[in-house]
Parts: C-alpha cells; sequence; structure tokens
C-alpha cells in the first residue's frame, strides 16, 4: 500500500503535465494536511489516482476552473466545511458538472449561467456529504474557521482574529475573493448578485475588518 | 468620501489578505488532477453497471419529485393539472415520511428510559396494554356488520391516541420522553389525519357528513396542527409553519360549497348536452328536470339537446329507449320527431303491441312508449280504457310479496301512465300496495345506504339513485307511509349529494341524479327536524377528530420539556 501511494506521489507530475496542466507542483507532505487530503480524493472516487485518467481535454472544463475554482472553494468553506473538505468537494462539483453537462440547457460559455449552476450543485453535494457523514452537522449558516496564515506571525493572527469577528458575508466575500485573487464577475455568478453588489460587499468587509484590527492593535503603555 | 491615506491601507490590508489565504490556496495542477480523476472514476463505473452521482436512485427520486412541480408558462398543460393532482399525494406522503420520523425519536426514548431505569419492563407494560386494548375485536365486529369505513378508521384511531396519551404518561414518568418529540409525533399524525380528510371530503366525502361538517373535520385538524406547532423543535417548527402554510394555500374552497341548490341544479341541467350513448346521464337529467319543476322552477333544456335529438331521429339513429324515454319526460320531442320515431321500424313494432291483450312487460326505460302512442295514434275511448287496463296489469304483481322482477320500477311506470291516460287517482288498494314497496325497499338500517331505496330489498346491494327517484314519485303520488324512516332518507340523500365531491361527477349521470333526489325530497317533506341525539350521530366524525386533538394537546402536556443547560455560573 505505502508503496502504492509512493508509486502515486513520483508520477502525478507526469499525469498533470500529460494533461496539459502544467508542471502539477506537490504538495508538501510535512508542511500542510493537504497532501492526506489528496490521498482521500482516490479513496472517495473509488479508484487509485495513480491512474492515467484521461482528461477530458475540454476547455470548457478548463475554462469553469479556471474562472470558478477559487470562489467556489471560498464559498464551500464559507458553508461551513473544512478548507481540505470544501477542496474537494469543489473538485466533485466540476466533475459532476462535467458530466452533466449535456442536462444543463443554459449557455454553457456564461459565467453567469454556469456560476449558479456550480454552486447548486456544490450545496447538494456537500448537503449529502453531511447526511454520509451521519455527524452532528454544523449549521450551514454557521461560522467557518478563519484561514490559517501561511506564515504565522503578530500580524497575521491579529487579521485572522479579527477576520473571526466578521460577519458572515463579510466573511464569504473575502474568502471567495482573496483565496485567488478573483475578480468581481465569477463572485457575483455564484453569488447570484451584481458585480456592483460584489464590489460593495468587498470594500465595506475591507473597512469592517480594518476596524476590527485597529481595535485588536494594543493602544500602547498598557495599564 | 474615502479618507485620505485610506488606499495604502487597503493596499497594505490586500498583501496581509492574499498572504493570510495563501496557506488554503487550491494548486492549480492538483485540483485539475483531482477534477479529471473524478471524472474517470465515474465514467467508469457507469461503464461497469453502476451508477454515478448523478444518476443515483435519490437523484432520480429527486428528479421525479422535480418534474411534478409547475412548469412556468406550461401550467394550463396536461402536465400541469397531473402535476396538481399529484400534489395531495405529495403532501400526504410528506407527512407519513414525517410522522415515521417522529415515531422513530420516540421508539428511541422509550429504548433510552428503558435502559436507563433498567426496567425493559416499561416497553412490555405498554405493548400489554395495547395488547389488552379490544382494536382486534372492534375490528372484526366492525367488519362483521358493515360500519362504514371512515367510522371504522375513526374510531381506530381514536382508540390508538388513548394508547398513545397512556404511553406517553409512563415514559414522563419516569422521564423517558421529551415534549418536543411528542409534539412532532402528535403534529405529523394531525397532518396526516388532515391530508386524508381533506382529499376525501374534496373527492368523496366524509361519512356521510354534510359539507360543513367536512369542512369542521378539516379545520379541527388544521387548528390543531397550528397549536401544536410551538412545541416542536425549532427548526422543525418552522419547517412545520411551511408546510402548514402549504396545506391552507390547497385547501379547496369546495369543502364549503353546496352543490344542492336548485339554482345548481338547474345550471347544470342548462349546460347538460349528453351524447347518445350515455343513457345514465339521459336518466338523470330527465330525473333532474322533473324534480325541478316540481318545486316549481321554470326549467329548460339547452337549445343544442333538441338538436341534437332532432337529428338522431331524421338520420334513424338507433337510440337506446332510455333516451327516448328522457326526451320524453324532459319534454323535448316535437310532433316531426315523434313522427320520425314511429317511422322506425322496432319503435312501431313495440307500438303495435299495445293493442295486445294481456301482461304488460316493460322496463322504466319503456316509458317513452305510451307517450309515443298517444301523440301520433291518440285513439278512443275503447282504445284508451284497453291501454289503462293493460297498464293496471301492472299492478297485479306488486300485492304479491314474493312477485320477481323490479316491483318499485313497475309500480312507478303504473302510476306515471295512468296519469297520461287521465285515469282516476289510484284507490285506496293501489296506495297500500304501494306503500308496502316503499317500506319494503327501503334499505334496512346496519346496511349500506340505510334509509335508501333499492331495487332488491332481499339483497343487500345497498341504495341507488334510480331506485330512490321511483321511491320519491311514488312517495308526492300516494303519500309517505307510517313507518318509513324520512329522517335516514334525508341523511342518506344527503350523503349521496356529498359524495360525489365537488368536482366532476355531480354535474352529470349519477351525481346529478342524487342532487335531484335531494332537491326533490326536501321540495315534498321540507327540512327534517333535527334532534340533538341525530346531530351527535351526523357529526361524529368531526367530534372524534376534535378529541383527537384534545388527547394530542394532553399528550404534548404530559410530556417534560426538554431540560435546560447547566444554568448560569456564580
Amino acid at each position: 500500500m505505502a508503496a502504492g501511494v509512493g508509486e502515486l506521489l513520483r508520477r502525478l507530475p507526469q499525469v498533470g503535465a500529460g494533461l496539459g496542466l502544467g508542471a502539477v507542483r506537490l504538495p508538501e507532505p510535512a508542511a500542510s494536511g493537504d497532501f492526506t487530503d489528496f490521498l482521500r480524493v482516490g479513496a472517495c472516487s473509488g479508484q487509485s489516482p495513480t491512474v492515467h485518467a484521461p482528461s477530458p481535454n475540454d476547455p470548457e472544463l478548463d475554462h469553469w476552473i479556471a474562472t470558478f475554482r477559487g470562489p467556489l472553494v471560498g464559498l464551500i468553506a464559507s458553508w461551513g466545511a473544512t478548507w481540505a473538505r470544501a477542496e474537494e468537494l469543489a473538485m466533485d462539483t466540476f466533475a459532476e458538472a462535467w458530466l452533466g453537462r449535456d442536462r444543463f440547457v443554459g449557455d454553457r460559455s456564461a459565467p453567469n449561467a454556469v456560476g449558479p449552476w456550480l454552486r447548486g450543485i456544490a450545496f447538494h453535494l456537500l448537503a449529502a456529504d453531511r447526511r454520509a457523514q451521519r455527524k452532528a452537522p454544523a449549521r450551514l449558516d454557521a461560522e467557518p474557521v478563519a484561514p490559517t496564515p501561511a506564515e504565522p506571525g503578530e500580524q497575521h493572527e491579529r487579521l485572522r482574529a479579527a477576520f473571526a469577528q466578521l460577519r458572515v458575508e463579510h466573511q464569504e466575500i473575502l474568502r471567495m475573493h482573496y483565496l485567488e485573487s478573483t475578480p468581481a464577475g465569477p463572485l457575483a455568478a455564484l453569488l447570484g448578485i451584481s458585480r456592483k453588489a460584489v464590489e460593495g460587499r468587498l470594500y465595506q468587509a475591507r473597512i469592517a475588518l480594518r476596524e476590527r484590527v485597529a481595535r485588536l492593535v494594543p493602544t500602547g503603555g498598557g495599564r | 468620501m474615502k479618507p485620505q491615506g485610506e488606499a495604502p491601507d487597503l493596499l497594505q490590508q490586500d498583501r496581509d489578505l492574499q498572504q493570510l489565504f495563501a496557506g488554503r490556496r487550491p494548486d492549480a495542477g492538483r485540483f485539475a488532477v483531482g477534477v479529471t480523476a473524478r471524472i474517470r472514476a465515474r465514467t467508469a463505473a457507469v461503464a461497469e453497471g453502476g451508477t454515478s452521482a448523478a444518476h443515483e436512485p435519490q437523484t432520480r427520486v429527486a428528479r421525479a419529485a422535480a418534474s411534478a412541480l409547475p412548469d412556468g408558462a406550461a401550467w394550463l398543460g396536461a402536465k400541469s393539472l397531473l402535476t396538481w393532482l399529484s400534489w395531495p399525494a405529495l403532501l400526504l406522503a410528506g407527512s407519513l415520511l414525517g410522522g415515521l420520523g417522529a415515531a422513530r425519536e420516540l421508539r428511541r426514548d422509550l429504548r433510552g428510559a428503558a435502559v436507563a431505569m433498567g426496567q425493559p419492563s416499561v416497553r412490555s407494560r405498554v405493548g400489554l396494554f395495547l395488547a389488552t386494548l379490544p382494536l382486534p375485536l372492534l375490528l372484526v365486529v366492525g367488519i362483521w356488520y358493515r360500519v362504514p369505513l371512515a367510522d371504522l378508521l375513526v374510531g381506530l384511531v381514536l382508540m390508538a391516541m388513548v394508547a398513545f396519551v397512556v404511553q406517553v404518561r409512563l415514559l414522563a414518568r419516569h422521564g423517558g420522553t421529551r415534549r418536543d418529540h411528542v409534539a412532532g409525533f402528535a403534529v405529523s399524525l394531525l397532518e396526516t389525519l388532515f391530508q386524508i380528510s381533506m382529499c376525501w371530503t374534496f373527492f368523496g366525502g366524509l361519512a356521510g357528513q354534510e359539507p360543513w361538517e367536512g369542512a369542521g373535520v378539516v379545520w379541527t385538524l388544521l387548528l390543531g396542527v397550528v397549536a401544536l406547532l410551538p412545541f416542536v423543535a425549532a427548526p422543525r417548527r418552522w419547517l412545520g409553519l411551511g408546510y402548514v402554510a402549504l396545506l391552507i394555500a390547497l385547501l379547496p374552497p369546495s369543502t364549503t360549497l353546496r352543490r344542492d341548490s336548485l339554482a345548481a341544479v338547474a345550471a347544470d341541467v342548462a349546460a347538460a348536452r349528453p351524447a347518445a350513448g350515455e343513457l345514465i346521464d339521459w336518466h338523470a337529467l330527465a330525473s333532474a328536470v322533473e324534480a325541478l319543476r316540481a318545486q316549481g322552477t321554470a326549467v329548460d333544456v339547452g337549445a343544442g339537446l333538441r338538436d341534437d335529438l332532432r337529428g338522431w331521429l331524421a338520420d334513424g339513429v338507433d337510440l337506446h329507449p332510455q333516451v327516448l324515454s328522457a326526451a320524453v319526460r324532459i319534454g323535448c320531442l316535437d310532433r316531426s320527431a315523434w313522427q320520425d320515431l314511429v317511422g322506425l321500424r322496432k319503435a312501431a313494432a313495440k307500438l303495435s303491441s299495445w293493442d295486445r291483450q294481456g301482461q304488460l312487460y316493460s322496463p322504466d326505460y319503456g316509458f317513452w312508449e305510451l307517450p309515443a302512442l298517444l301523440a301520433t295514434r291518440p285513439g278512443d275511448a275503447a282504445q284508451r280504457a284497453h291501454w289503462l287496463q293493460r297498464v293496471d296489469t301492472l299492478w297485479p304483481n306488486r300485492l304479491d310479496p314474493a312477485a320477481a322482477g323490479m316491483p318499485l320500477v313497475d309500480a312507478w311506470l303504473a302510476l306515471r301512465w295512468r296519469e297520461l291516460l287521465d285515469a282516476p287517482e289510484p284507490t285506496a288498494e293501489l296506495v297500500a300496495a304501494a306503500h308496502r314497496l316503499l317500506l319494503k325497499h327501503q334499505v334496512a338500517k346496519g346496511q349500506r345506504g340505510a334509509g335508501g331505496f333499492t331495487d332488491f330489498p332481499n339483497e343487500q346491494y345497498g341504495d341507488n339513485a334510480a331506485a330512490a327517484f321511483r321511491a320519491l314519485d311514488l312517495l308526492a303520488r300516494c303519500g309517505a307511509p307510517p313507518g318509513l324512516d324520512l329522517e335516514a332518507l334525508h341523511t342518506t340523500l344527503r350523503r349521496n349529494v356529498q359524495q360525489q365531491g365537488a368536482i366532476g361527477r355531480a354535474a352529470r349521470g349519477d351525481g346529478l341524479l342524487h342532487r335531484a333526489n335531494l332537491v326533490r325530497f326536501e321540495q315534498l317533506f321540507g327540512a327534517t327536524s333535527l334532534t340533538p341525539a341525530r346531530w351527535l350521530l351526523e357529526a361524529r366524525v368531526m367530534l372524534a377528530m376534535l378529541a383527537v386533538v384534545l388527547l394530542c394537546g394532553y399528550a404534548v402536556w404530559l410530556a417534560p420539556p426538554e431540560r435546560q443547560g447547566p444554568g448560569a455560573l456564580p
């Protein structure tokens, strides 16, 4: 089994390159829990990820992923999933969408049509995932965990603490935007609101975050 | 306006935020590989005969359910009709599923209580109580004595509720149940009963109840649901409120409609245009017209019906005698139509048989023969006396209780034909025979349709509309004999009207005939007095449902509220 995993890891970059995805950067096992998450992908799909998965080689799918990957992961994380689970569910979402693309009656090249569709699939997959896990599920609108900074430091700890104090919709828009610096268009499509509303919400979220960070900054002198 | 110096702050903040999320940023390549692997795995699973997530059974169920939803512009189409018809079934299924879920919770409580107390006997005591209830015995007796299904079901529900309250009381005494669980079960039960009673009232009538009583049952249950909802756990409470709102929106206003008013019957008569082959519709239409005319209401059928008849006769269509008899009773055959009719070979042969001697045999749909004879060949006094003599041959059979055939039909024909021949009033002997017939043909208590009339008193077929119509005609001419149960007759006639429901059948066929019968009865006898005992009997379903609601409330009150937290710290 362990040999199989090693083989998998060795071959992954070639797989990604073969798929025209560019060099696939392997996650550092020691540095992140994402590596084990990645292994679960194979378990979840019922097949080893070592398979030379034939790419759908579909520019449409590539376009969807490039457009919605970051905000979709952020959105699912905002619904209460862990970051690792959110990423897996986003993969599931794109796979389901691509397999069921013939059922989609809208314009598949229009982000405004595809966004709500992906959001719907993701929501149902998350609900199904929770049912399958049979845990006491967190409410969908429960406040999710704040992101963990890549380089922990005092400023980042403060920012993280301030982020956790934000309103749910402010957290949501920040996750969706800053995860991959996604522009307002895909965010608007996923949330079903206008670009102006997204920009306004982002602006308000930044202001609120700055205020909360300011409150957390020691005033100096102490008591 | 943004304050000065904000932009650099925000830029700094942007960088900080991007850095904050950097650790969670999905790797593009790994992400694409993950998607591809999933697509391949699911494609392979489908190829091996499995199902992809998109085609899993639950997805198919969800799609089937979604297909039942209204689809925008096509809401007037057949699919939409099926959709709306499927709503009650979907709602009922929802109620039943909710009830099953709530029952599971209660069962869990029961197990928990038994384990916590170390007394598995709690369950056995409840089971013993249920087993000792005479439910099986009552069920057998009810079926044996042909208790109406609705009464049987309502009785069983009532007794089950008593058992439920006893069970909750036992559990509550040991702290083994929770109020929100009991309330959840009670609300689901009431919702299910509400759905059943609404469908029953809407499509068929509820255990012989008046329309207001059917509506009373529905509203009693609905109010019970609303009253108990606040005790259900919070998330399900809001779900339940939405569900109740949907139920109220779908509550058919027809539960409070009366379709047996004179105006309603007259409107349906005026609009009726049965085809040549719809025999029951013709008979019902003629009976409704006669009932309305007896009431003093001027009524006429549409011109289209006359045109149809004239055309059929002119074309030599072989009309069934039922249609001809109905047309005669309605009065929509003119002289030219009669000439066309007697020109038909079979009709001419039938009419010429009246000149013979001996016993007359004719079913009720042979009513047209004498009017046709009189219209085309009035005859002299001797001929009319001969025809009257032949008509009276129908009566001797009625004096013989063991006579075969359909005595009620013969007596009705004889009375009606005698009037056409301007015969004198029926003799006391004929009236007495008619009274004996009426008493013999009224359906006895304990049988289906008790109080109504049947053509076959020796069989337990229950009442039927055509026999009731003929009996009412006899009652109008000979009066009601002592011993005839008019209250039971009235109740059955009302029930028959209500059982037609508010849509479809009520406007034609037996539905129209039942309504005509009720109109005729009320014209003859007016409203019979409603004694308290009779009221209790007729409102029994509503009272039973009220008792069920109260027992549900009592069970919820018995169950202890959910335990609170440890309390505030000092």
